[in-house]
């Protein structure tokens, strides 16, 4: 290749790299220049030419080849271009006509649309990814113009923004009449994807698959459609001439149909690359052409032949969000409008003209983003619901029974038990608490209390006799006063009746078993008596009762020292001791204690 | 309770017995506090009844040592002229200076002791020294209440 490289590589940057409308670049004069000079060489050679060349320059090559309106777009197409462009570098293809702003663009990826092989899938793509930034005027020629590949349906589907739903809808709706068989089964699932487009998300195609097989999944054909090469041809001989493209590329109307009308479409044998035949062979086998069965209708701008497609019952398969690919940058379904911006700006592309507008204005149309809902839960069986009601009745139960213990508490421990009524009680009696005792306090013990405290006079007086009367007075109006019995007792004791006065400590034992000065003073007349384990018990239990007392605490020692009980007698002379240092009489039992004990 | 059955909401039978649940929960926590003020009342009335005692007590070893005889109950507001209490307390010079224990007077302390209907009584025996048992009796929630103190008189 004579060519020299740097000189149209050096016009293509110049023209990169001036600013205004890609036409009207001054790069581009001498770009057509140079073309038209060097045009044998290119059409035998570009593909040499541009091999090795950064992605930017290769589509800038096909871009200008477009714009010059050279026979050369004819043989040099962009999507062969876009073809050879490498998968890590579809990117950067993506941004360099990002830079130029979706409606500038669009129409190139429009023609390119219409080429065979994967270089149209690549601009399908790149349509579809460029779309959220269209305003929606010009979003429907290039949705009209993309309906008819099966990549750019399924990629339109899932980037037609809310708010333009309902348009694409309409605009299905009225072309539905118009189709019959398959064409019209496809594009009742288009409606039917547009109800639900959640569940569709961008595919980005594989230039492996792509470049050999169509990227709609083939069907069996339609009984009615043409199956063979012949009939196909027939339907694309059928189409009218196509125009000759105008000077400039205006917008998707006016170009993408007449670049379709006369461009190969994917699947068709004419004008199929040398490389390509054979497979286009087979492929027109299973080509169907909706030319001769569904006429496009004059308001949209396509050739008859522009709807040939390859048959796909269900192209754009409906999938749960599960099932889907992750979404593509830009088309992020989840994510807020602001956080969300076109894909023009996320990617780092500088867009020319007036693209920042475009894409403000698309932003006030855009619709509400889309909340993401989370799964709702399984359905619950029979057995799960009832293991969580009877889980929430136990713990019920359980709160009950808690509820029931601390009421119970609460009752038992702040609402004092009525006061026992007395034994004497008589009726029409009265009755008092004891406010520092809480015993019950009736008039009778009032009366009884009278005679024990006279008795008491006399019994510090030690006229036991007289004292004694006056106790027994006392018991006898109210029998239940244990401190008069127990002195009545006393008195006896000092009197020399220990029987008598034996009988008194039990009977006041009897009422209150832990009065301490009956065990006291019946321990002594167990020990008169010699009745040693009696007294031993009668001692202990009187000491466990009132170990401040002194006297019970010398005899109580004095007797396990008499019965030799030195290990008994150890501690509680150590406790007496520490109770009563100076107490002579424990001082000295102690040392007998210890005298004694081995 | 399971975060699966939370999300599934409570059912009406779940929320009435858990009403009940807190109804019995409820009740005696607010019997809480009523057991409270009565604990509070009591020891007031105790106190009350000590204090009384205790001034009785003085007061006996103020009045002539025959003079010390059983005194049955009398009531504490608006009780007699008894020297006991009625006057209450005179910090004057004349007999038109002396306290009683009257709503006019001491309207506060009469109401606290017209509302507990406190009385006292004096029970003397034996003699030098006499055995003296002051009792302080007053209706506590509805029963009867009764704080005694004993002191030994001796003749001076």
């Amino acid at each position: 290749m004579d060519l020299p490289f740097p000189t149209l590589a050096v016009h293509l940057e110049s023209w990169l790299t001036e600013s205004g409308p890609p036409a009207e670049r001054p790069a581009l004069t001498a770009l057509r220049r140079l073309l038209n000079e060097q045009r044998e060489r290119l059409v035998n050679g570009w593909s040499k030419t541009i091999e090795g060349w950064p992605t930017r320059l290769r589509l800038a090559f096909g871009v200008i080849c477009l714009l010059v309106e050279d026979p050369l777009a004819e043989t040099i197409p962009l999507a062969e271009i876009l073809a050879t462009t490498p998968a890590d570098r579809l990117g950067e293809a993506q941004t360099f006509f990002e830079q130029f702003g979706t409606a500038v663009s669009s129409p190139w990826l429009g023609q390119a649309l219409l080429q065979p092989g994967h270089g149209a899938e690549l601009a399908a793509w790149m349509l579809a990814e460029g779309c959220a930034s269209l305003p929606l005027a010009e979003l429907v020629p290039v949705v009209t113009s993309r309906l008819w590949t099966p990549a750019g349906r399924r990629n339109l589907l899932c980037l037609v923004p809310m708010v333009i739903r309902d348009e694409a809808v309409h605009l299905l709706q009225d072309l539905r009449p118009t189709l019959a068989g398959p064409a019209e089964a496809q594009v009742a699932d288009l409606l039917r994807l547009l109800g639900t487009p959640s569940e569709i998300h961008p595919v980005r195609p594989l230039p492996q698959e792509s470049k050999d097989v169509p990227t709609a999944p083939l069907e069996t054909p339609d009984p009615g459609m043409p199956v063979t090469k012949a009939e196909a041809s027939t339907a694309v001989a059928a189409e009218p001439a196509r125009p000759e493209p105008g000077p400039e590329p205006g917008p998707a109307p006016a170009t993408a149909p007449t670049a379709a009308a006369a461009a190969p479409l994917p699947g068709h044998t004419v004008a199929s690359p040398p490389d390509q035949a054979g497979q286009a062979d087979q492929l027109a086998l299973k080509t169907t052409s909706l030319a001769d069965q569904a006429p496009r209708p004059e308001s949209k701008p396509a050739s008859p032949a522009a709807l040939a497609v390859p048959p796909s019952p269900d192209p754009v398969p409906a999938r749960s969000s599960s099932e889907a690919e992750p979404p593509l940058p830009g088309v992020d379904l989840a994510a807020p409008a602001a956080a969300a911006p076109a894909p023009t700006s996320t990617k780092g592309g500088s867009t020319t003209g007036d693209g920042a507008n475009k894409h403000s204005l698309f932003l006030a149309q855009r619709a509400p983003p889309r909340v993401k809902t989370t799964p709702a839960p399984p359905p619950r069986s029979l057995t799960e619901r009832l293991a969580a009601a009877l889980s929430n009745i136990y713990l019920l139960l359980g709160l009950a029974g808690m509820a029931v213990a601390l009421a119970t508490f609460v009752l038992i421990r702040w609402h004092a038990a009525p006061p026992e009524a007395p034994r004497t009680l008589k009726p029409g009696e009265r009755v008092w608490i004891d406010a520092v005792t809480r015993r019950p306090v009736t008039e009778s013990f009032l009366m009884a209390d009278k005679e024990f405290r006279m008795g008491e006079i006399f019994r510090i007086q030690n006229r036991f006799h007289d004292a004694q009367s006056f106790y027994r007075a006392a018991v006898s109006i109210d029998p239940a006063h244990v401190e008069a019995i127990d002195r009545l007792g006393y008195c006896l004791y000092k009197l020399e009746s220990y029987e008598a006065a034996e009988a008194q400590f039990r009977k006041a034992l009897a009422i209150e078993p832990g009065f301490f000065r009956s065990h006291f003073y019946l321990g002594r007349l167990h020990k008169r008596a010699q009745r040693w384990t009696e007294a031993l018990a009668a001692y202990r239990q009187a000491f466990a009762a009132r170990k401040d007392l002194t006297q019970i605490g010398i005899e109580y020692l004095d007797l396990l020292l008499r019965l030799g009980m030195f290990e008994e007698a150890r501690p509680i002379a150590a406790e007496l001791v520490q109770r009563f240092p100076t107490n002579r009489e424990i001082a000295e039992l102690q040392a007998r204690l210890l005298r004694e004990a081995p | 309770m399971t975060r699966r059955t939370l999300t599934a909401g409570i059912t009406l039978l779940e929320i009435i017995l858990a009403m009940v649940i807190l109804t019995i929960a409820i009740v005696p926590m607010l019997d809480v506090f009523g057991i409270s003020g009565r604990t509070v009342a009591k020891s007031q009335n105790l106190s009350m009844a000590v204090g009384l005692a205790h001034k009785i007590a003085q007061h006996l070893l103020t009045v002539p040592y025959d003079a010390i005889v059983d005194q049955p109950e009398t009531a504490l507001a608006d009780g007699p002229d008894d020297g006991m209490f009625n006057p209450l307390e005179n910090p004057g010079t004349s007999a038109a200076d002396a306290l009683k224990i009257t709503a006019a007077r001491l309207p506060e302390l009469h109401a606290f002791l017209k509302k507990y209907n406190v009385r006292y009584s004096l029970d003397v025996v034996g003699d030098d020294p006499k055995d003296v048992k002051i009792l302080i009796t007053w209706i506590e929630q509805g029963r009867n209440m009764l704080y005694s103190l004993r002191i030994y008189v001796s003749r001076r």
